[in-house]
């Protein structure tokens, strides 16, 4: 049985591997359309991992986090565009700000579950947006900032695509260990039943807290690297409905598995990009992809693919 | 600023606070008896409004028309609606919030872009009907005669939400069925019809209030995405469910509006989310509501 398991794990690894080494030769030979798609596909997935923290591992229907994704793009704009500071310690506070940005918002949300919980997240990023929106001496208002200037070794589409995908790879692997983390599974057990583990004496209110803020960093970074695809920052980054968008991601994908962020975040974009060619009405194929898909895979994809490969695991489901 | 000022500024303010009604009554009740967040509301609410200006054009924008109209097309808009709970939404009652909210979610954009085929990209304006075309002076200001009417019917919708909850049949069975749905179809009370028509019912009233706002503003497809946030707003000052709370949360919503534009003009957009959350952070289940959790 461990002979199995180690020879699994083996295969797995030699799996990841080859999409590591695949993903890093891909600038040499992918036209530049495609590495722009991709690196697309890349922020939104980070952005989607980085709200399963929370909406998957915590069990919290989040609806505004977009507000840190804005607020990493927006940090990154302004740093830049208005401090004047280097390239790298813009990206550096981008997501710092987002991480402190989510310690308010998280203290007052953390509190709550299921609906009042969503409801009180998408108030805090509609404010963030309202704010966004309006003040046109710092945020630029409705027309965003536009022309971020950037260094010119990320300024074109192989060198940025290398940035995007590191910054990627190392924030997967800090969300995988954290989510494997004593404190990961902590998170996961508030998810399962909240009152057990405030009566074994850990104080639920500081890990879901903590974890939140975490999520927010990773929002944050989400969102700076967006602004640097676009080299601008629009206050649409934090309107509601792009919540709703990344939660759809997620739950597309899969919120009990692992990758399923990514997945759910590869298929929205893709069919987006794919889509929108052909006829403006995109949403309305999005909205009935979301109407067939909980219909009759309430699971997400990844949790429907994992359940035919794994019959022993039952997908993990999500708390209201 | 002297006390007509102040009159005339609250009474547009009630103007605004009617609208949010009419936007979150519906809502309120479907979430008070079927315990589901619905998303599309400001779809329907959408869709209401561009009925209604079809209808409107349809009947040359004469007085009669516009009162038909009333009586038509949220009647037209419900019955589409009900036949989309049939279909898709009653199989989630029971299965966690966040399917429901997708389901909803989908259906939300689907009516945007349904709107967009069928109505097209540009702005359209319903006619105002004759009889509203003058304005009535009040305070020494002009008021517009129509805000006046609107301002009746949002009461008048109040009044019939209340009188049907409470004072039928068909409220006490939706009542009942909301409290124990077992125990309500175990005496004989088909539940999913039940369901459905308060469904169908909820959807009327957002539509109706669609229908009132065509003449006043622009139609964009938009306006659905931003009054079914709008009508979250409202719901979750109120109190998840409470129909009285709904409508003391819209007109605080409406009056916060009317005077802070008068102070931050800038950040107009955002008072009522400011509201919203100052009042979840002090009582987080809303000024009516109860402090338990719906599924």
């Amino acid at each position: 049985m461990q002979k199995n398991d180690k020879r699994k794990s083996t295969g797995k690894w030699v799996w990841i591997s080859l999409a590591v080494v695949f993903f890093a030769l891909l600038p040499l030979w992918a036209p530049k359309m495609w590495l722009h798609l991709i690196i697309e596909i890349l922020i939104v997935a980070l952005f989607a991992m980085s709200l399963n923290m929370i909406l998957g591992r915590a069990g919290l229907p989040s609806f505004g986090h977009a507000a840190f994704y804005a607020v990493g793009g927006y940090t990154l704009a302004i740093f830049i565009m208005k401090l004047h500071l280097p390239f790298v310690i813009s990206l550096i506070a981008a997501p710092v700000v987002a991480a402190v940005f989510a310690v308010p918002i998280g203290y007052f949300s953390i509190r709550l579950t299921g609906i009042h919980f969503a409801i009180l997240t998408m108030g805090f990023g509609q404010i963030l947006w309202a704010i966004a929106h309006k003040w046109y001496g710092f945020t630029g208002g409705d027309d965003g900032l536009t022309g971020i200037p950037l260094p010119a070794v990320i300024s074109g589409p192989k060198g940025f695509y290398y940035l995007a995908f590191l910054v990627f790879i190392i924030c997967l692997i800090l969300i995988r260990m954290i989510q494997e983390s004593p404190f990961g599974r902590m998170i996961e057990a508030t998810r399962e039943n909240r009152d057990r583990v405030t009566f074994s004496g850990v104080k639920v209110w500081h890990h879901l807290l903590l974890n939140f803020v975490i999520a927010g960093f990773f929002a944050g970074m989400a969102g700076a690297l967006l602004a640097i695809l676009n080299r601008s920052v629009f206050p649409e980054f934090g309107y509601w409905t792009t919540s709703a968008a990344v939660v759809l991601m997620c739950i597309l994908g899969g919120v009990g598995v692992f990758v399923g962020p990514i997945v759910g975040a590869a298929i929205i974009t893709l069919l987006e990009h794919y889509i929108s060619v052909y006829t403006f009405y995109w949403q309305f194929v999005l909205g009935c992809l979301i109407i067939v898909l909980v219909m009759f895979m309430p699971g997400g994809i990844g949790g429907f693919i994992h359940d035919r490969f794994k019959r022993d695991r039952q997908p993990d489901s999500i708390r209201s | 600023m002297g006390v007509e000022d102040i009159l005339f500024q609250s009474l547009s303010g009630l103007t605004t606070a009617m609208i949010y009604f009419l936007i979150a009554a519906g809502l309120t009740l479907i979430l008070g008896v079927l315990k589901i967040m619905n998303f599309a509301q400001g779809g329907i609410y959408m869709l209401g409004a561009y009925t209604a200006y079809s209808f409107m054009k349809l009947f040359g924008g004469t007085n009669l028309g516009f009162f038909l109209t009333l009586l038509i097309a949220p009647v037209l808009v419900a019955l589409f609606f009900c036949l989309l709970e049939v279909v898709l939404l009653r199989w989630f009652y029971e299965k966690p919030a966040l399917y429901i909210l997708l389901m909803t979610y989908g259906i939300l954009i689907v009516t945007y872009d349904m709107a967009r085929m069928i109505w097209g990209w540009i702005i359209k304006t319903a006619p105002m009907p004759p009889m509203f075309q003058r304005p009535l002076e009040i305070f020494g200001r002009f008021f517009p005669l129509y805000n006046v009417f609107l301002i009746f019917m949002g009461f008048f919708v109040f009044f019939l939400i209340w009188f049907v909850t409470r004072k039928t049949n068909w409220g006490k069975k939706m009542r009942a069925a909301s409290d124990d749905r077992e125990m309500t179809a175990a005496l004989g009370i088909n539940v999913p019809f039940v369901f459905t028509s308060v469904f169908g019912f909820g959807a009327w009233i957002a539509a109706i209030g669609g229908a009132l706002v065509a003449p006043m503003a622009g139609l964009a497809t938009d306006m659905g995405i931003e009054a079914g946030i709008t009508a979250f707003v409202v719901v979750v000052i109120a109190g998840l469910g409470s129909l009285p709370g709904a409508l003391l949360a819209a007109f605080i919503c409406g009056e916060v509006q009317a005077f802070g534009v008068l102070v931050l003009p800038e950040l107009a957009i955002a008072f009522m989310y400011v509201v919203m959350v100052i009042v979840l952070i002090v009582r987080p289940w809303g000024i009516f509501g109860r402090p338990v959790v719906i599924k």
